[in-house]
């Protein structure tokens, strides 16, 4: 009798878990993109759990330090949300920054290359690497190349505003350009172009505006996870825990406390070392002479990606070389930076800055939480790359470490209980 | 008579008002912890916080709740059943030290670091038990210090008795 009990109940476990299984794959399936908003919620309420705590400690009512704790969140995001807008280009500013890079991108390989004047033949570096560089030049040279829109766009622009010193300097650099690309011959129905433009203006706006809803629309959870998991009171993983067996209880949670800890430190480690990084940049670039507006940008950019191994500092170095190759004049406070070496001091800044990551910002707030091989961390940052794009290479080396974490925490203890 | 009723209806509804129910478990979880020699300066709403970071188990008769040599991480306070405190000794052969009931507690040097379990503790009943890990009340410390520390106090009160107790008898 309770053998067959015991047989039923078995096939009836057995049974649910395997449609649960199956229920729960087809929701990640359908569900994907929800994913990353989800991920995202959980490691920010993971992140701000301590300071909910730390609000008790002042009597402030758990309810009301979440309330507090989200109202900042939103402000600081709406307000860095603006700024990065007030900073983005518009149409006709892109295409006068694609005029002013471009130009003084060949003024620059120019000068560089002893090419500066339409007879010289290069000198010796030109002569060692003009195989090899010159593709990439000529890459460089058609991406920034304008196309017949963008040049009636920029002319109708010019035209229509008051010729400054500064837009007749830009029309130079175009016309420049224009020469240079062997691509001279303007547009003949230049109204006609200008209406096709407004009109691919529109519909790219259309689509631009249905993409912004589907995206708000998946990014609507991440406020929702981040409350939920701020708000509950530690029922979930009591629950979670009431069902392991009794044997693993105290195993199982002196695992949970572990891993609790060292992903704690690990990712409030890298939250508060990419603001180190992020802020040391925005001064370094803001002392050579930066505009500073432009400086807290290209700062918070490199903030946020020196979360990415090996790429982030690629990408400070890339905006702030870019920024500084355009640049017209510079007010730096040191006298010997001029708008001729001002790439050069914005790599120091660059290689300054690793260094300081490196030798005191990693070793201080890390420590050594995140012993991973060089190659892990390579392949991790390109496998996350392949799966979730960029949001993956973000994302690549805190899973690796909290798989490394878990399971190096969960062997460890399972020996020390001499369960293996 | 009818005055009587209304201040007792009006005292009904304040009372209500003011206060959240609590439930039947959870009255029976505080009864049990105000019974416990460390938790005996607890006013009535520490002990109601400290019932948040506690974990009910439930064991079987015969069921190994831990082991002697194992890492100790959680005081267990019984709540119901019966429960037998074991070691084994130089002869290999187990030999009970207590047999403990509800109300009383077992572990509690698990508080104060992870060193093996001297003895093992077995449900001779099936018995409910509260855990109260040391990282639960080390997470205390930061939101309700005074709890913590009172518990801790109490703690080291407890071993200090113990060592003159144990110095009378050398």
């Amino acid at each position: 009798m309770e053998t067959s009990r015991a047989r039923r109940r078995k096939i009836l476990y057995a049974l649910t878990g395997i449609l649960s299984a199956f229920i729960f794959l087809f929701l990640f399936w359908k569900l994907s993109p929800l994913l990353l908003p989800t991920i995202i919620g959980v490691l920010l309420a993971y992140l701000f759990k301590p300071l909910i705590n730390s609000f008790k400690f002042f009597k402030i009512p758990e309810g009301l330090s979440v309330v507090l704790l989200l109202s900042l969140f939103c402000y600081g995001l709406f307000n860095a949300y603006i700024f990065i807008k007030s900073q983005i280009p518009d149409e006709n500013q892109k295409i006068e920054l694609m005029v002013r890079v471009q130009y003084k991108f060949n003024e620059k390989y120019n000068s560089l290359m002893g090419l500066d004047n339409d007879k010289a033949h290069g000198n010796f570096i030109h002569s060692l690497l003009k195989n090899e560089i010159t593709p990439f030049i000529d890459t460089v040279n058609k991406w920034l190349e304008l196309n017949k829109q963008q040049q009636s766009l920029f002319i109708s622009n010019y035209n229509n505003t008051t010729p400054a010193e500064i837009k007749r300097k830009y029309f130079s650099y175009f016309l420049h350009n224009q020469k240079l690309s062997s691509k001279s011959s303007l547009i003949e129905d230049s109204a006609d172009t200008v209406a096709s433009s407004v009109v691919t203006s529109i519909d790219h706006n259309t689509s631009l505006l249905g993409k912004i809803v589907n995206t708000l629309s998946t990014w609507l959870v991440l406020p929702f996870v981040f409350i939920f998991l701020l708000f509950d009171k530690g029922k979930t993983p009591k629950y979670l825990i009431q069902k392991i067996p009794n044997k693993y209880f105290e195993l199982s949670l002196t695992v949970i406390d572990e891993v609790d800890i060292a992903l704690g430190n690990y990712l409030r480690g890298t939250l508060l070392q990419c603001a180190l990084v992020g802020l040391s940049l925005t001064l370094g670039l803001f002392i050579i002479g930066l505009n500073f507006k432009v400086a807290i940008l290209i700062g918070l950019f490199a903030g946020v990606s020196n979360a990415i191994p090996f790429l982030g500092p690629v990408i400070g170095l890339v905006f702030g070389m870019s920024y500084a190759l355009i640049i017209e004049n510079i007010d730096s406070v040191l006298p010997f930076i001029t708008d001729q070496n001002l790439v050069f001091a914005v790599l120091v800044i660059v290689l300054f800055v690793q260094f300081l990551d490196n030798s005191i910002y990693q070793p201080f707030v890390l420590g050594s939480v995140v012993n991973l091989h060089p190659l892990v961390i390579v392949l991790g940052v390109m496998g996350g790359s392949l799966i979730l794009g960029v949001a993956g290479m973000l994302l690549a080396i805190p899973t690796i470490v909290i798989f490394k974490v878990i399971f190096g925490t969960l062997f460890r203890e399972l020996k020390s209980y001499k369960i293996i | 008579m009818s005055q009587q009723n209304e201040t007792t209806a009006h005292s009904l509804l304040w009372k209500n008002i003011f206060h959240r129910r609590i439930s039947s478990e959870q009255k029976s979880t505080l009864e049990v912890l105000q019974k416990i020699p460390l938790f005996e300066s607890l006013v009535p709403y520490q002990l109601k916080l400290l019932t948040k970071v506690l974990h009910t188990r439930r064991y079987e008769p015969n069921e190994c709740i831990f082991e002697q040599g194992q890492p100790g991480a959680a005081i267990f306070i019984i709540q119901e059943g019966e429960v037998s405190i074991e070691i084994i000794n130089e002869q290999e052969k187990k030999v009970q030290l207590a047999l403990l009931e509800d109300g009383t507690f077992f572990g509690e040097l698990a508080l104060l670091d992870n060193s093996p379990r001297s003895a093992s503790a077995r449900a001779t009943k099936p018995t409910k038990v509260l855990a109260l890990f040391r990282k639960g009340l080390d997470k205390l410390i930061s939101s309700e210090p005074e709890i913590s520390s009172k518990i801790y106090q109490s703690l080291s009160i407890l071993i200090a008795e113990r060592l003159k107790a144990t110095n009378k008898l050398v």
